[in-house]
């Protein structure tokens, strides 16, 4: 039952992608506009067939419907409700069934959004592009990873269970939904990418179009990302949090190239520059998803998180290389129309700081996908087997990370078009003297080394810079100060930088030690107080579970050894005495069982400032919402291109009246002082607008030469 | 806030501000770094040569991350061979000799495996390169408009490298 | 939206710097470079896709060990029993070095295998079998052998032999052939017929080789 309405669910997903596409297509060839609209319909099938697909698997595994193979796998009726439904994503072929879910969604408030402009070709294009995707999904689905195949189970069968650590902690209800929000989000900008070369628009119209939606796959990105980093953190028990294991380093490249779209469009925006470059991100970020999933799901890289591997391999990979293949055909088709006009006068301007991120950001990815593949690579070569691994990535991006913590720090007081040193030495003073204060700090309370302390200190810089941004914006506009892509923007740089420090802090003093200890005994480990107080068994419907009790100065933690019988794996829980300086993270290294939890070997991992990741992820993903918001309005529908004011005319500063209305609404009507066609209220803003320019100073940004 | 005089008083103050934070910096950095204090203990040493091999038991984790059988064995052999004085070098050796060159987290700088270390560094430095010319190119276009003579000396070389060599690009989407 | 933002060449603003005189005639050099930089990255792009093509699952890449036809790592330790091992002392002998633990089901299922050849090649002469404990608390393993039989050096040296020989995962075998070097790694259980068969390769090379050399 559950498996025929699940293949049902597929097959129509499957049909209404093909069928989609076909028509779409010959709409499109014929130039028929009215028949495009009709595509919509086929979106609105796909979302059936996958909520279908998604709601009879869900149904199966609750009911624990053995004769569905996915199930007879995966499922147990000894595993709780939570991670039962979560058990969807903790194989294969269930996580491509979110992924159809996702996507379909994706798409169809895609065609809601542009629900009267479906007979536009760019949105065409744009939905065909998508049908395309999520008819290679479903088509997944149904053949190499078919989760809806029929297991004819033993009287009294129980299944195993998801993998013990899919089990062991609730944010594994949270972390994959969100890392696939923000994967698959990135196809919406993609497609559009591609409309706008399929019709030759690849102006800044489709940027326009797809801003939102990338900025929410970016964020969801971010958060599935530090979600990812949090559970690995809670429960794989090595006190850690990011390994430079491949199937993070899957998650970490579209983020990386997805970051340097986010900013590099701005110029695109603004100065109607960087059009291809802007396309071969887009196009990078949706192909690099489509690259991690091969990687994570085909069993060429080894990896604590990859899936087990299967004949899908062959299917991701064919797909990576199509999409490869048509975006470089379609840039280079369109090579001609995507020459843009205009220059960067300056590379002490808005612009060149976007343009350095964007060569850091693509460096930063360069280095990660060649440190993850450059082992197959070698191999390929010579056949000599090889790894790469943290010490190789931390030596490579640690320069890039700082560099890039001090382009945070300046850009966002630049002016566009050129700067003077006066005015950079005037904004960036009182942020280059937070830095120089963290730095003093961090040396006060004890910390050594240059890495760090460069750290503390350019990450004082720029969460200065960004503060200063957000200070002078809500101190003209009130709330407004907040919200809009630039204020909400510096929001982010704010939670990038409690990342940053939090990264440099817990990664460069730690300590570690291993005690064994009888009941009664005490130690110190970097000036905590340690306590072994016994043991007790806990017996849980999925699991046994060895738990020793252990004081945190003065408070107890049980870090355990879990036993699930169902698959006779034993996965060890650590558990963390947390406060905002510093965690301590205890790991049990054997159950205490033999002699009756008498003595126990516990390790104790001290690192400070690893709260600070999980809230400079939240700040980060609470800044993308901000930055959703709509801000100030620029009129984003004037063409960049358009006369500029005359010089002088920007002078007529003082806050501007929000413009009602969505963005492609005819705007002010007051000369902006600003170039138009900027989008909502641009960074330039809060720097620019500054007493020192009232005061008559020439202002670099709006001369025309 | 207000005003011209607040402007134009603040350079001087601003020049003094900044030689102050440089001194001030300076002194920190100094202290932070110059006062590192002890050699490393065996233990760090342990520790960082842990982190540098893989775990060959498990799935991309380093020895120093897993407390799997082999990562122990591992880790206590190299707390041994410090103990007698091997060097890391060695220790590391040794441990490729018998494993092979994948326990190896950290790749050769010599063969084919120090590539890894260098394309990174190429690319940037080609980056770079790339975006300098550009703004040279740009500069060199803000600076003049093309004139008659111009166009005329594009459709030389034009027809030149229709014959020849191809086009050598140029722009921001290079790189 | 359309008409105007999307007009890919619109001219820049009336003076606006960048137009280094290429809008004489738009579009044709242009194009190729497009083309060829597309090019390049295509060929990089299919290169990767092939060499990513052609990997073999990372499970089967394991294995290999790199100590095959090298001369074996020293194993030298006390035995279970009080007497002292050297592999040294056995260099014109096969010998057959099995690291085990009496937790590895695979462990005791190979012991029966060990034995039988244990028996065979003890009155021929011509191998000897030396096992490891590995992980294991030694009076288990005292245990073991007095349940399941078996009566070889048994070295229990906390694991460091193990990792001069890389051993992965339990159980692991390897030979070491006359003269000291390793020939073959087994690894999960191993049977006596495979020990004898690579034995037996590896006796006629060397015949061959001899013979060749004569």
């Amino acid at each position: 039952m559950n498996a025929a309405l699940g293949t049902a669910g597929v097959v129509l997903g499957v049909a209404a992608s093909l069928g989609g596409v076909v028509t779409l297509a010959v709409a499109l060839a014929r130039g028929k506009r009215h028949l495009l609209p009709i595509g919509r319909s086929y979106v609105l099938l796909a979302l059936v067939g996958a909520v279908l697909a998604v709601g009879a698997m869900e149904r199966a595994l609750i009911t624990r419907d053995f004769t569905v193979q996915y199930v007879a796998d995966n499922g147990s009726a000894r595993t709780p409700a939570l991670y039962n439904v979560a058990t969807l994503w903790a194989a294969l072929e269930g996580s491509l069934l979110l992924w159809v879910l996702v996507l379909t969604v994706y798409m169809a408030l895609v065609v809601h959004k542009f629900r009267r402009r479906l007979d536009d070709p760019l949105v065409g294009w744009a939905m065909l592009t998508m049908l395309v995707v999520s008819g290679f999904f479903f088509l997944l689905l149904l053949a190499p990873a078919n989760p809806f195949t029929a297991f004819d189970p033993p009287v009294g069968y129980d299944g195993p269970g998801p993998n013990p650590l899919l089990q062991n902690h609730p944010l594994m209800a949270f972390h994959p939904p969100a890392l696939y929000l923000g994967y698959v989000g990135f196809t919406v900008p993609f497609a559009f990418a591609v409309a706008a070369l399929a019709t030759g628009r690849v102006g800044e119209g489709w940027l326009m179009e797809t801003r939102r939606w990338t900025l929410f796959a970016w964020g969801f990105l971010t958060f599935g990302i530090v979600l990812g980093a949090w559970w690995s953190y809670e429960v794989l028990n090595w006190g850690g949090y990011w390994g430079w294991d491949p199937v993070e380093n899957a998650s970490l490249l579209p983020w990386l190239t997805g970051t340097a779209f986010l900013h590099s469009v701005m110029v695109q925006e603004r100065r109607g520059m960087l059009r291809v470059w802007n396309l071969s991100l887009v196009c990078a970020t949706f192909s690099l998803t489509i690259l991690g999933t091969f990687l994570t799901r085909s069993g060429v890289i080894a990896s604590v998180h990859a899936f087990t591997e299967g004949s899908i391999g062959a299917w991701l990979l064919t797909f990576f290389g199509l999409t490869v293949a048509v975006t470089l055909g379609l840039i280079g088709w369109r090579a001609d129309r995507l020459r843009a006009p205009g220059s960067i006068d300056s590379p002490l301007s808005r612009e060149g700081s976007f343009l350095a991120n964007n060569v850091l950001f693509a460096g930063f990815a360069f280095v990660v996908l060649l440190g993850t593949v450059f082992p197959l690579l070698v191999e390929a070569a010579n056949g000599d087997q090889m790894s790469v691994g943290r010490p190789y990535f931390d030596r490579m991006t640690i320069p890039i990370g700082l560099t890039l913590l001090f382009l945070m720090a300046v850009a966002p007081v630049l002016p566009w078009r050129k700067a003077s040193g006066e005015v950079l030495s005037q904004r960036l003073f009182w942020p280059a003297w937070v830095g120089t204060a963290a730095v003093v700090v961090a040396v006060l309370v004890g910390a050594r080394g240059l890495a760090p302390l460069l750290a503390f200190g350019l990450g004082g810089f720029a969460g200065g810079a960004a503060a200063r941004q957000v200070v002078l914006a809500t101190r003209r506009q009130g709330w407004r100060g907040l919200v809009g892509r630039t204020n909400g923007g510096m929001v982010v740089h704010m939670g990038v930088v409690l990342v940053a420090v939090a990264l440099a802090a817990s990664g460069s003093y730690d300590s570690e030690r291993e005690l064994t200890m009888r009941v009664g005994d005490t130690a110190t480990v970097a000036g905590h107080e340690i306590e072994y107080l016994g043991a007790r068994t806990v017996e849980e419907s999925n699991k046994t579970s060895v738990r020793a009790q252990v004081s945190v100065d003065g408070e107890v933690h049980e870090p355990a050894i879990n036993r699930f019988p169902a698959t006779g794996m034993s996965v060890g829980t650590p558990s963390v005495a947390t406060s905002l300086t510093r965690d301590v993270y205890l790991t049990l290294l054997r159950a205490p069982a033999d002699d009756a939890g008498q003595t126990a070997s516990v390790r104790v991992i001290v690192q400070p400032l690893v709260t600070w990741l999980w809230i400079g992820g939240g700040i980060m993903a609470a800044g993308t919402v901000l930055a959703a918001f709509p801000g100030r309005r620029r009129n984003p529908i004037d063409p960049v291109s358009a006369p500029l004011p005359e010089p002088g005319a920007g002078d007529v500063a003082g806050p501007r009246v929000p413009v009602a209305g969505g963005p492609g609404r005819t705007g002010e009507g007051a000369a902006p002082p600003g170039p138009p066609g900027g989008g909502d209220g641009d960074g330039d803003d809060a720097g620019d607008r500054e007493p020192g320019r009232r005061d008559g100073e020439p202002q670099p940004i709006e001369v025309t030469t | 806030m207000t005003a011209a005089g607040a402007a134009r008083r603040r350079p001087r103050g601003l020049v003094a501000g900044w030689l102050a934070l440089v001194v001030v910096l300076a002194g920190a950095l100094a202290v932070g770094t110059l006062d590192d204090g002890a050699a490393r203990s065996p233990g760090d040493r342990a520790r960082d040569l842990a982190e540098s091999i893989a775990c060959p038991q498990c799935d991309g984790q380093s020895v120093a991350d897993s407390d799997s059988d082999a990562a122990t064995a591992i880790r206590s052999r190299i707390e041994q061979r410090i103990g007698e004085g091997a060097s890391d070098a060695q220790i590391r050796d040794e441990l490729a000799d018998a494993y092979g060159e994948r326990v190896l987290l950290t790749p050769g700088r010599s063969g084919v495996s120090s590539l890894v270390w260098t394309l990174p560094v190429v690319a940037l430095i080609v980056a770079f390169a790339g975006v300098v010319l550009a703004f040279r190119r740009w500069r060199a276009a803000g600076a003049r408009r093309a004139s008659d003579d111009d166009r005329a000396l594009v459709e030389q070389v034009r027809s030149r490298a229709a014959s020849g060599a191809g086009d050598p690009g140029r722009g921001p989407g290079g790189p | 939206m359309t008409g105007v933002v999307d007009t890919p060449d619109a001219p820049g603003a009336p003076g606006r710097p960048g137009d280094d005189g290429g809008d004489a005639d738009p579009g044709v050099p242009r194009r190729r470079t497009g083309m060829i930089v597309s090019a390049v990255v295509a060929l990089v792009a299919i290169a990767f896709v092939v060499v990513l093509a052609t990997r073999e699952p990372a499970t089967e890449r394991r294995a290999k060990s790199p100590l095959i036809g090298k001369v074996t790592p020293a194993l030298v330790g006390e035995t279970l029993d009080g007497g002292s091992f050297d592999i040294d002392d056995h260099r014109d002998e096969f010998v057959v070095v099995n690291f085990f633990a009496t937790w590895c089901p695979p462990c005791v299922e190979e012991h029966p295998e060990l034995i039988a050849f244990d028996e065979a090649h003890r009155a021929a002469g011509d191998a000897s079998v030396v096992s490891v404990v590995y992980n294991d608390r030694p009076d288990e393993v005292h245990d073991f052998f007095a349940d399941r039989g078996g009566d070889w050096p048994v070295i229990a040296d906390g694991g460091l032999a193990a990792v001069d020989y890389g051993v992965v995962k339990v159980p692991e075998t390897y030979l070491v052939a006359p003269g000291g070097v390793v020939v073959q790694k087994y690894t999960g259980g191993v049977t006596r017929d495979m020990i004898e068969a690579d034995m037996a390769a590896v006796t006629a090379a060397v015949a061959a080789s001899d013979e060749g050399g004569s």
